[in-house]
């Protein structure tokens, strides 16, 4: 592969466009603020050292989208997986003390069933994007969403 | 899940986002990396050069007029 570099405005600008839309689907992964940013810096490195030939930006985003959720999926394997969450950890990540108990919940699901949740109602993907960005069948995908629904509204009526 | 849930669940989601300060350093360590690694582009820097040599191109020639 032929060897690409880097400009210091190209970094900048790849972190301001994609560098919250990766946290946001790492952090739902690995619950952790710190270990999310490092499966960001993981991802952009990706990025960088492979620099894969893109034939659109929107093909830019879903390899991305792919890398890093792999990447958090497979660091979420690796590491021993916090059993709680503190309010100060999820304050600094962007999410307000009041839905502290509700993200909580979220984040107890499956770590199978997050990335499809938030690609769709974070990122607006239809199911039939969200399987060809993670490599899956468009019927595991609505069968993810169904049961991460159906885990989630549990989970959420059990603690009212 | 009913169309509340949902709503609170996309909000909750969408409010998880990376600080401008958190966004520096991500960027500051992947510059450091890309520097290692050697895939940061010493165009800039070699840009930069040009420039201070164009501009002591101009100024040379006028400090010597000037202190004729």
């Amino acid at each position: 592969m032929a060897e690409r570099t880097f400009t210091e405005e190209e970094i900048r600008e790849l972190v301001d466009r994609y560098g919250s839309m990766i946290f946001r689907i790492a952090y739902c992964i690995l619950c952790n603020k710190d270990d999310a940013e490092d499966a960001v810096q993981d991802t952009f490195m990706k990025y960088m050292t492979k620099a894969p030939e893109f034939t659109d930006e929107e093909h830019r985003k879903a390899w991305l989208i792919r890398v890093s959720a792999n990447i958090s999926k497979n660091m979420f394997k690796l590491r021993i997986r916090r059993s709680t969450l503190s309010l100060e950890e999820v304050k600094s990540a962007g999410i307000s003390e009041s839905d502290f108990e509700t993200f909580e919940i979220i984040s107890a699901l499956p770590a199978k069933y997050k990335p499809v949740m938030t690609l769709h109602y974070a990122e607006g993907y239809k199911c039939s994007e969200i399987a060809e960005i993670l490599g899956i069948s468009e019927d595991a995908v609505k069968k993810r969403l169904q049961k991460g629904r159906a885990l989630l509204k549990n989970e959420i009526e059990r603690t009212e | 899940m009913t169309d509340i849930q949902t709503a609170e669940f996309m909000r909750i989601i969408n409010s998880v986002t990376l600080s401008p300060e958190d966004k520096a350093e991500i960027t500051g360590r992947l510059i450091k990396n890309a520097g290692e690694r050697n895939i940061f582009n010493i165009k800039r820097a070699a840009a930069a050069g040009i420039a201070v040599a164009i501009a002591a191109g101009f100024v040379i020639p006028y400090v010597k007029n000037k202190s004729r």
